[in-house]
C-alpha cells in the first residue's frame, strides 16, 4: 500500500510516516500544499493523509485540484479544526473521511486501510481469493482453513495482490506500493519473496494460487 | 426601588392637591370678605335708619322707636340689639333684647362707622357697628341751648353668613379632592400610555442574550426621549458582540494551536510504543516530545501575557529607560543564529534614545522583533536595526530582506495567530503570537507599533514611543 502524507508540523508528519512505514506501507511525504499536489499528480497512491491548513497550497485547494483532474485515490483530511461545518466542507469537497487532531495512531491506521480497501472495492477486511482467506486488521492468513504463517514482508506482498487478485500486477508496481521493498535498492528482492509465499502457500494437494506472466508481472488467483 | 411612574404620580397629584387648596382658600377668602360686606352694608344702614329716628327737643333725647316697627329687637329668637349712650357716655336707651346685659362701647364714627366682630349677649357670634351721630331737632319745640352728640351701637348675629359660607367650605373641599383624584387617574392612564415605550423596550432588552448580542433593539417607534438610550445601547450591544466574537475565535484559534501539539506528541509516543525500540531511538522521541513541550510552554505563556495584558490587571513600572541599550540587550541572543545564517547587521542609532517607559516590556516586544527579523531573512540576508528621536518620541525601526509577505499579509501580521508561509512551515518553533503580543504591550505603553513593506523583500517594523 502507498500512501502520500502532506502536513506541515514535522513531530506529526515524521511520526506518521514512520507509523505507516512500519505498517507495511510505502509512504511519501510532503511539508507543504505545493509539493503535495506535485506528489499526488505524479504517483499513483492507494490513499492520501492531507492537512487542512498548509503553507502555500492548503489541503482542501490540493483535494479540489486533484478531484477536478479525475483522480479518485481516497483521501483523509487531518485537521485540528473540528466544528461540523469544517467536516462537511471537508467531505463536500471530496474528501472520503476526517480525522480530528489529536488522535490514536491506531485508528489512523484503520481508517487508511479502510480507505485502501475502499479503492479495491473491498469492503470486507476478509479478503478472500478462492480458498485463501487475508484478515487484513490482524493479517492472518489461512489457506483451506489452515493458518499460514508469514513475516511482514510476505504479508504486505501477498495482501497487495490479494487486493489486486485476477489481476497481473508488474514488479516494479510491487516494488513502487511497498515501503518493505522500496527500501531496497534492487527490484529484484521481489522475485526472492515470491519465491518465498509460493513456498508457504503452495501445496501440491491444492490448486495453483500464484501465477509467474513471463515479462509482465504475477497474479493470484485460479488458473485460467 | 424608586419607580418613575410613582414618582411621577405622587409628585403631581400632591401639585394638584396643594394647587386645588391655595385656589380653594383664595375663592373662600373672597366670598367672606364679599358676604360680610353685604352683611357690613346693611348693618349700617339700618343703623342710619334708626339714628334718624333719635330726636332732641329742649327737654332732651327722645327715641322715636315704635314698638311694632323694631320686633326684631324684643323677640326672642335671633334677636337684634342697640344701644345709645349720650355725650357724657351714659346709656340713654337700648333694645329690650339686652335686658340687663350692655353692648360693649366702643370709639365710634360718623361717616364710616367701625365695625367689630363680637359675641353677642346671647352667645351667638356677630357684628357690632359704632357710630356717633347728631340726632335732630324737633321742629316744634324751641331748640336747645347745646346740640347733643350722641353714640349708638346697633350688633346682629351673623349666623347666616356662617352658614353660608360652611357650605361654601364643604363645596370647595368636595370639588378640590374630587377634582385632584380625577386629575391623579387621567394621569395614572397618561402615565401608563407614556410609558408603553419603556415597557416594550424592557421586553426587548430581556430577549438578549449572549447568543443574540448581534441582534440589535428596535429603535423604530421609540420617543424621540428614549431614543439615545435605544442608540447607545445597540452600540454597547455591538461592542459587546464584538468582544464575544473575538474571544470565541480566539478560543478557537487556542484549541487549535493546542491539538496540533498534541497530536504531535501522540503520535509521536503511540508509534514508538507500538514496539521495541533501542535506547538511541527512544532518546530521540523524547527529546523531541520535549521540545514540543517546551513551544508549547512558551506559546501558552505568551498567551497569559496577552490576557492579564488584556484585563488591565498589570500595572506599568515606567521608568527612564535607553532604547539604545535595551536594544542591543535584546540582540544578544541571536547574535549567533544571525552569525550562523550568515546576515549582514546594520546599526544605526542615534545618540541619545532615551523614554519613559516600562523596560520589561519594551524588552520582551524587541525581542520578538529581532527574532522575526533574524528568522525570515534568507540566508545571507540583511537585517537593519535603526533608532531615532522624533519630535518628543523614540522610533526604532527593525527591517529585514527576504520578505514573502504581500501587502495583504502584511496588513494582518498583527491578528493573533496569523502566520505567513514562512513562519508557517515553521510550525512549533513559532506561534503566531509574537506581533499580535508586542502590539498589545506598545499599545499599553501608550505607543504605536507599525509594519510595512518599503521596497519589495523589505518588511519593516516600527515602533513609537
Amino acid at each position: 500500500m502507498r500512501v502520500l502524507v502532506v502536513e506541515d508540523y514535522w513531530p506529526l508528519r515524521n511520526s506518521i510516516v514512520q507509523g505507516l512505514r512500519e505498517a507495511g506501507c510505502a509512504v511519501d511525504s510532503a511539508a507543504d500544499g505545493e509539493e503535495g499536489l506535485w506528489l499526488a499528480r505524479s504517483n499513483d497512491y492507494d490513499a492520501m493523509i492531507l492537512d487542512i491548513m498548509l503553507p502555500q497550497l492548503d489541503g482542501l485547494s490540493i483535494l479540489q485540484s486533484i478531484r477536478s483532474e479525475g483522480l479518485a485515490t481516497p483521501v483523509l483530511l487531518l485537521t485540528a479544526r473540528d466544528t461540523v461545518r469544517d467536516r462537511v466542507t471537508g467531505l463536500d469537497r471530496g474528501a472520503d473521511d476526517y480525522l480530528v487532531k489529536p488522535f490514536a495512531f491506531a485508528e489512523l491506521l484503520a481508517r487508511v486501510r479502510a480507505l485502501a480497501r475502499r479503492r479495491y472495492e473491498r469492503p470486507d477486511p476478509i479478503v478472500r481469493v478462492l480458498d485463501l482467506e487475508l484478515n487484513t486488521s490482524t493479517h492472518a492468513v489461512r489457506r483451506k482453513g489452515v493458518a499460514v504463517d508469514l513475516t511482514a514482508r510476505e504479508y504486505a506482498l501477498l495482501e497487495f495482490l490479494a487486493m489486486r487478485s485476477g489481476e497481473i500486477v508488474s514488479r516494479l508496481d510491487i516494488w513502487e506500493h511497498l515501503y518493505e521493498f522500496h527500501s531496497e535498492a534492487d527490484s529484484n528482492v521481489v522475485d526472492v519473496y515470491i519465491g518465498y509465499l509460493r513456498k508457504k502457500l503452495e501445496r501440491r494437494d491444492l490448486p495453483k494460487l500464484l501465477h509467474t506472466h513471463r515479462g509482465l508481472g504475477y497474479r493470484l488467483g485460479d488458473a485460467r | 426601588m424608586v419607580s418613575l411612574r410613582r414618582r411621577l404620580l405622587l409628585g403631581t397629584a400632591a401639585g394638584i392637591a396643594v394647587i386645588f387648596a391655595a385656589a380653594g382658600t383664595v375663592l373662600f377668602g373672597l366670598m367672606r370678605a364679599s358676604l360680610l360686606r353685604e352683611f357690613d352694608t346693611s348693618l349700617v344702614q339700618k343703623a342710619l335708619t334708626l339714628s334718624a329716628l333719635v330726636e332732641q327737643d329742649d327737654n332732651g333725647i327722645s327715641l322715636e322707636f315704635s314698638e311694632a316697627e323694631m320686633a326684631e329687637f324684643r323677640r326672642r329668637q335671633r334677636p337684634e340689639y342697640f344701644q345709645v349712650w349720650g355725650t357724657d357716655g351714659k346709656p340713654l336707651e337700648k333694645s329690650p333684647s339686652l335686658g340687663n346685659e350692655n353692648l360693649p362701647r366702643k370709639q365710634g364714627g360718623a361717616q364710616a362707622p367701625p365695625i367689630d366682630s363680637i359675641v353677642l349677649p346671647n352667645m351667638d357670634p356677630g357684628r357690632l357697628v359704632t357710630m356717633t351721630f347728631t340726632p335732630r331737632l324737633d321742629e316744634e319745640s324751641p331748640a336747645p341751648s347745646e346740640r347733643a352728640e350722641l353714640t349708638m351701637a346697633l350688633a346682629r348675629d351673623t349666623i347666616d353668613v356662617e352658614v353660608s359660607l360652611g357650605r361654601l367650605r364643604l363645596l370647595l373641599l368636595l370639588v378640590g379632592v374630587s377634582a385632584t383624584l380625577a386629575s391623579v387617574g387621567v394621569l395614572a392612564w397618561l402615565v401608563r400610555l407614556g410609558l408603553r415605550p419603556v415597557d416594550r423596550l424592557a421586553a426587548a432588552i430581556g430577549l438578549v442574550d449572549e447568543k443574540r448580542l448581534s441582534a440589535s433593539i428596535d429603535s423604530e417607534g421609540a420617543p424621540s426621549e428614549l431614543l439615545p438610550i435605544v442608540v447607545r445601547l445597540n452600540e454597547l450591544l455591538q461592542r459587546l458582540d464584538s468582544a464575544f466574537q473575538r474571544e470565541k475565535l480566539l478560543t478557537a484559534n487556542v484549541s487549535h494551536e493546542l491539538r496540533t501539539p498534541l497530536a504531535g506528541i501522540r503520535s509521536t509516543l503511540e508509534v514508538a510504543l507500538s514496539r521495541e525500540r533501542d535506547w538511541t531511538s527512544s532518546q530521540h522521541v523524547m527529546s523531541e516530545c520535549l521540545r514540543i513541550c517546551v513551544n508549547t510552554q512558551r506559546m501558552i505563556e505568551n498567551l497569559l501575557v496577552m490576557v492579564r495584558l488584556e484585563s488591565g490587571g498589570e500595572t506599568i513600572h515606567q521608568e527612564p529607560v535607553d532604547a539604545a541599550s535595551l536594544l542591543r540587550k535584546a540582540w544578544t541572543p541571536f547574535e549567533s543564529l544571525a552569525r550562523d545564517r550568515r546576515l549582514i547587521v546594520r546599526w544605526d542609532l542615534a545618540s541619545d534614545l532615551h523614554v519613559h517607559t516600562d523596560p520589561d516590556r519594551l524588552m520582551i516586544v524587541f525581542g520578538n522583533i529581532l527574532e522575526n527579523a533574524v528568522r525570515y531573512t534568507d540566508e545571507g540576508g540583511t537585517v537593519a536595526i535603526a533608532g531615532d528621536q522624533l519630535n518628543d518620541r523614540v522610533r526604532i525601526g527593525v527591517a529585514n530582506s527576504g520578505n514573502r509577505l504581500s501587502t495583504n499579509e502584511v496588513a494582518r501580521v498583527f491578528e493573533p495567530f496569523w502566520r505567513g508561509d514562512q513562519a508557517r512551515t515553521a510550525t512549533g518553533t513559532h506561534s503566531g503570537l509574537g506581533l499580535a503580543l508586542s502590539k498589545m504591550i506598545i499599545t499599553s505603553l501608550g505607543g504605536e507599533i507599525l509594519a510595512e513593506l518599503t521596497n519589495p523583500g523589505s518588511f519593516l517594523v516600527t515602533v513609537i514611543l
